[in-house]
Order: C-alpha cells, then sequence, then structure tokens
C-alpha cells in the first residue's frame, strides 16, 4: 500500500519543486531586469541632477532637507549670445552652446565645483553646496580661470568652423544660501535660494561695464590672500542693492 | 554611486615593479608567493609592510562572515578594482553564493542578509564614502542589532584598513588578479575550493595586543585598545611619520587637509598639535591650510600637498589621471611615499568616529 503511494507522492514533490524552480527563476529575472533598469534610470537621472544629491536622496529614503549653507556662486553668461541668436540657424546655436556647456563644465567639476543650472546661456555653478569644501573660494575663483583658458580653445575651434567667437561674462560671490530639493509632489529640482545668487549675477552684469570677463566680490577677495593678480574696480550701483558693491578683476 | 566590477575604468599601473630581494624573500617565505601589488610598493618599508599584512588582519571578535562582507563593501563603495575583483574571488573561494554577493553588490535586500548584515553593510558603505563621514548615532544603531562594542571597534578597523588599501591600490593602478578571478568561477576552481580556502584562512595573521597603560599612545591606537588592531594602526602610523622621504610638516599638512574636508575638529585639533611640535605658529599652520601653500614646503611638496584633496572622495578614472600627470613631476620613491601618507590620512580620520 505505501509503495503504490510513494510513487505519486513523489512525482507530486518533484513537480511542486520543479514549478517552485521556475517560479524564482522568473523572479530572479525580473529582480535583475528591474535592477538593470533602475541602475539605466540613475545615469540617465545624473544628467539632469548632481550626482550627489542623487545619491544622498536615495539613501536618505527620498529626504533631502533644505538646509543653510555657506557657498560660493559662481555665475557665467555669454555676450551678445541673443544677439547672435538672431543671425544663425536654431540648430548652429544649439551646437555652440552645448560645447560652450561642455567647456564650462569641464572647468567647474575639475575644480570642486557643481554646475546646477544652465538658465538660457547662462551657467550658475556652485561650490560646497552639496559637500563642506573649505577651500570653495579658491576653488571657484580657479575655475573661473580655468573657463578662461579653455574658452580661448574653443573660440579657436569655432573660428575654424567659422563660427564666432564667445564672450563670456563671470561674476562670484559668496554667502549664506538655503539648499536643498524644493518644490511640490508633481515637480522639485535640487536648488540654492539666497541673495548670494542674485549679488553673483549682479556682479557678472557690472563686467560689461568694467569691460573685463571676471569679477569678484569684496567678501571674496578678503578671502584668496595674495596668489592672484586682483585689481580693484570702481565702486558700482547695480540694481536692487542701494549700496554700491565693491569689485576686482582678475587677471591670469 | 556604488559601480559594478564590470563598470570601474581602470588604468595601467602606475608605478613599475621593483625588485628588493630580501623583502621577496620574505614575502615569498610567508605566502608562498609574491603577488604583484607588494613589488609596487617595495621601495618604502613601511608602506610594504602595512600592505603586506592589513588585508591578512586576523579578526579577535568579528566573524569571519563580516569581514568578508565589509572587505566587498568596501571595495566597491572605493571603486577599486584590483581589490574588488580579489576579495569577489575569495568569497567565492570561502563558499558564499553568487546570490549572496550579488545581494551585497546590489543592494537588495537579498534573503541572504539578515539584519544584523544590513546594519553592517550600510555602516561601511557611509564609513567608507564618508559623504558625511557616519554619526556617532550610526554606532549605536550596530550596538542595536548585536555588535559588541569590540566588535564595532574591530569593524571600523576593517573598514579603515580597507579604505588605505583600496586607496593605495588605486592610486598605483595595481593589474587586477586575473589568474585568481578566472580561477574562482572555473571548473577546476570550484574542485579545488576547499583546499585554497584552507590556504586563505591559514595566510590570516594577528597582531599582539598592545597591554599596558595606553595613554602615551595616540588617540587613534587607544581606540583600539584591546584589539590586535591597535599594534597594527600604531606601527603603520609611526612607520609613515619616521620615514624621511617627505617632511614631517607636509605628511602633517597632509593629515589636516584629509581632516578639515571630512570636518573632524578633533582631528584638526591633532594635527594642529603636532605642527606646533614642528615650529608652526597656530597662524602659520591655519595660513598654510587655508591657501594650502607653506613656505616650509618645497615646491613638489606643494604640489603633492593640493594634490591630497584628490585622495578624499575621488572617481578611479580622474584619480589615476591625476597620479599619472603627478609622476611626471615627482620622482616615484616620493610618489609611492605620498599615497602611503595620504591613504593612511583617510583611514586614520575615519578611525575617528570611534572617539568619544
Amino acid at each position: 500500500m505505501i509503495g503504490i503511494l510513494f510513487i505519486p507522492v513523489l512525482l507530486i514533490l518533484i513537480y511542486v519543486i520543479l514549478k517552485s524552480k521556475q517560479r524564482i527563476q522568473r523572479m530572479q529575472h525580473l529582480l535583475k531586469h528591474t535592477t538593470q533598469k533602475l541602475e539605466s534610470l540613475q545615469v540617465h537621472f545624473a544628467r539632469f541632477v548632481p550626482e550627489q544629491v542623487i545619491e544622498q536622496f536615495t539613501g536618505q529614503h527620498g529626504q533631502y532637507p533644505a538646509e543653510v549653507r555657506q557657498v560660493t556662486v559662481l555665475f557665467a553668461d555669454l555676450k551678445g549670445f541673443t544677439s547672435m541668436c538672431e543671425k544663425r540657424h536654431p540648430e548652429q546655436v544649439v551646437s555652440i552652446l552645448n560645447g560652450y556647456f561642455r567647456v564650462v563644465s569641464d572647468a567647474i567639476s575639475k575644480n570642486h565645483g557643481t554646475v546646477t543650472e544652465l538658465i538660457g546661456d547662462g551657467v550658475l555653478a556652485l561650490f560646497g553646496a552639496i559637500h563642506h569644501n573649505p577651500w570653495q573660494v579658491r576653488d571657484a575663483v580657479k575655475a573661473a580661470l580655468a573657463v578662461r583658458k579653455a574658452l580661448v580653445d574653443y573660440n579657436q575651434e569655432l573660428e575654424d568652423r567659422g563660427l564666432p567667437a564667445l564672450h563670456l561674462g563671470m561674476g562670484i560671490h559668496q554667502g549664506e544660501v538655503l539648499a536643498g530639493i524644493m518644490g511640490n509632489a508633481e515637480l522639485s529640482k535640487f536648488g540654492v535660494v539666497g541673495d548670494v545668487i542674485n549679488v553673483a549675477s549682479r556682479i557678472e552684469s557690472l563686467t560689461r561695464i568694467h569691460n573685463c570677463d571676471l569679477l569678484i566680490s569684496e567678501s571674496v577677495q578678503r578671502q584668496l590672500g595674495d596668489d592672484f593678480n586682483l585689481s580693484k574696480m570702481p565702486e558700482s550701483l547695480v540694481k536692487g542693492k542701494e549700496k554700491a558693491l565693491v569689485t576686482y578683476a582678475i587677471s591670469d | 554611486m556604488s559601480l559594478l566590477i564590470h563598470e570601474i575604468v581602470w588604468s595601467p599601473p602606475i608605478l613599475p615593479r621593483v625588485r628588493v630581494p630580501e623583502w621577496e624573500a620574505e614575502v615569498q617565505d610567508k605566502l608562498g608567493r609574491v603577488p604583484d601589488s607588494l613589488t609596487r610598493v617595495s621601495r618604502s618599508p613601511w608602506i610594504r609592510q602595512t600592505v603586506f599584512k592589513w588585508p591578512r588582519y586576523k579578526t579577535r571578535y568579528l566573524a569571519r562572515r563580516y569581514r568578508d562582507i565589509c572587505d566587498i563593501v568596501s571595495a566597491q563603495e572605493n571603486a577599486c578594482r584590483y581589490c574588488y575583483g580579489y576579495v569577489k574571488a575569495q568569497m567565492r573561494f570561502l563558499g558564499y553564493s553568487e546570490r549572496m554577493i550579488r545581494s551585497i553588490e546590489e543592494d537588495v535586500l537579498g534573503a541572504e542578509l539578515d539584519d544584523k548584515d544590513r546594519v553592517l553593510v550600510q555602516f561601511c558603505r557611509n564609513l567608507s564614502r564618508s559623504r558625511p563621514r557616519p554619526p556617532k548615532d550610526d554606532l549605536q544603531k550596530l550596538k542595536a542589532v548585536g555588535f559588541t562594542h569590540l566588535e564595532v571597534a574591530e569593524l571600523v578597523f576593517l573598514t579603515i584598513n580597507n579604505c588605505f588599501m583600496n586607496r593605495v591600490s588605486t592610486f598605483i593602478s595595481v593589474p587586477p588578479m586575473d589568474y585568481m578571478e578566472k580561477l574562482s568561477v572555473s571548473f577546476k576552481g570550484k574542485l579545488l575550493r576547499p583546499l585554497i580556502a584552507r590556504k586563505i584562512r591559514k595566510l590570516l595573521w594577528q597582531d599582539d595586543i598592545l597591554e599596558g597603560d595606553l595613554s602615551d599612545y595616540p588617540v587613534f591606537v587607544r581606540v583600539l585598545a584591546g584589539l590586535p588592531a591597535a599594534k597594527s594602526f600604531h606601527d603603520a602610523f609611526q612607520g609613515a611619520i619616521e620615514s624621511r622621504v617627505l617632511s614631517r610638516e607636509l605628511k602633517v599638512l597632509m593629515f589636516a587637509v584629509v581632516a578639515r574636508t571630512l570636518r573632524c575638529p578633533y582631528c584638526e585639533t591633532e594635527t594642529l598639535q603636532m605642527a606646533l611640535n614642528l615650529g608652526f605658529t597656530e597662524q602659520e599652520f591655519d595660513e598654510s591650510l587655508h591657501a594650502l601653500r607653506s613656505d616650509r614646503l618645497n615646491e613638489k611638496e606643494q604640489r603633492l600637498l593640493t594634490w591630497t584633496r584628490e585622495t578624499i572622495h575621488f572617481q578611479t578614472g580622474p584619480v589615476q589621471e591625476s597620479v599619472k600627470n603627478l609622476a611626471k613631476e615627482i620622482d616615484e620613491v616620493m610618489l609611492l611615499e605620498a599615497i602611503g601618507v595620504a591613504s593612511l590620512a583617510n583611514a586614520a580620520v575615519r578611525l575617528a568616529v570611534l572617539i568619544k
């Protein structure tokens, strides 16, 4: 009797084991596929948000509370680009811009900075916003000098392609900002809020008045020491500020 | 983001193999062969001793399983292709399933990892990464899942031991051990697993415990009291300080750069004290650190001081590129020494998580 029962029980058991194995394999396959998709998503996502922000965001269960941080802001903007756009085909404009963003981003990331926003032809780069950086002021100035140098090469490349050279203005300022992920459930982004951003932008706009490509604020100058060639510029009033701004130009 | 082994960019070796017969004889005697990595650090007595001993550190309190998990997590976090491949192959020989290894690498909540494992994996990742350094609370999390104080201290040492080893191997770009990696997945390797596993266990090495009053020792040694790791760390630290290839001023400033970047006020105070003993004034030390420049350093040392920043948070490709560029300006002995000091500074400042 036991012998007769043994064979069907064994067959059922083998069937159950094989089925379970198949199910596990399917689930493993699904898990592998999902992991690959997630990794690919993370790689693509890093083009839109600084990688370190994603790292921190995912590591803290989707939380990235905004906090006050001391940062150095580098604001760069192309001079005369709007009029150039009017004379060029949009595809050509995008190609010129992409090359320019590459040049600026490389110089900034090599000097411990992060490009956080591209606003038209403007670039907002931060030093010390994502991670503590005690050398943020020097890094920002070195990055700006590297941009200046790299732009000479890029302009040569543009000239070889029969395209006009680019002229850049850069402003650097340091101060406190609120940094973090901001927005609502539908749309959020990593960003910084604070007067220091506006001031950096105003300083950049003064490069047109002082006829130079790089200006720094007085607070930045105070922290630089004597490693850089600085020239004090005449004090200037800017939009939104009651007090005139003291700026310094930097030569190589 | 943590990379998988095939995603790591790895350049050809940056420092050459250099034969030092008496050293090779010592290694041959203990290991039965002379690994490539040891011939590339042979010109610095303290670095070669540390690279020889630290990877074989035998834990006194922490179970082997946790040590292996810690090794693979650190190698992955520091994206050290050499160490990652070596540890992965070693885990296979020691009998870990591919599924378990994958669970750790992909940081997924596989059934092979229990709560204790997961807390440990997270801690090792955070300490290796140190963006920022894990807070003291993380030590409490380890204790809450059942690790004792000595196990936690040993885990911290293992992680910083890996941070040192991963950095040295990455900055030199030690070639991966292809033979061992291939053997670990081959039929022959599977057949020989018990024998190889026995050999791996036999090669472990343990230092003596420093007995008596440790109050005269530096704090980095005192926090490891009761563990063989205290002597291991002490020997490496003394070796680095006493070596004459780089000036003491540079070494102190290199430690201070790492301390400041990783925001360790305690370590900064310690380095300030060391600087004062060398004749710096407090203002001079602060200015040197602020400008990453000191009149006490020669031109090559200035370059090495600036480079120290690249060793704290790095991506493998760019950091190996920066070492290659340094190698054009700085002789190999000096470069090797700087690689060792920067790696040890990164280890020491991370070890400070144990300071109460």
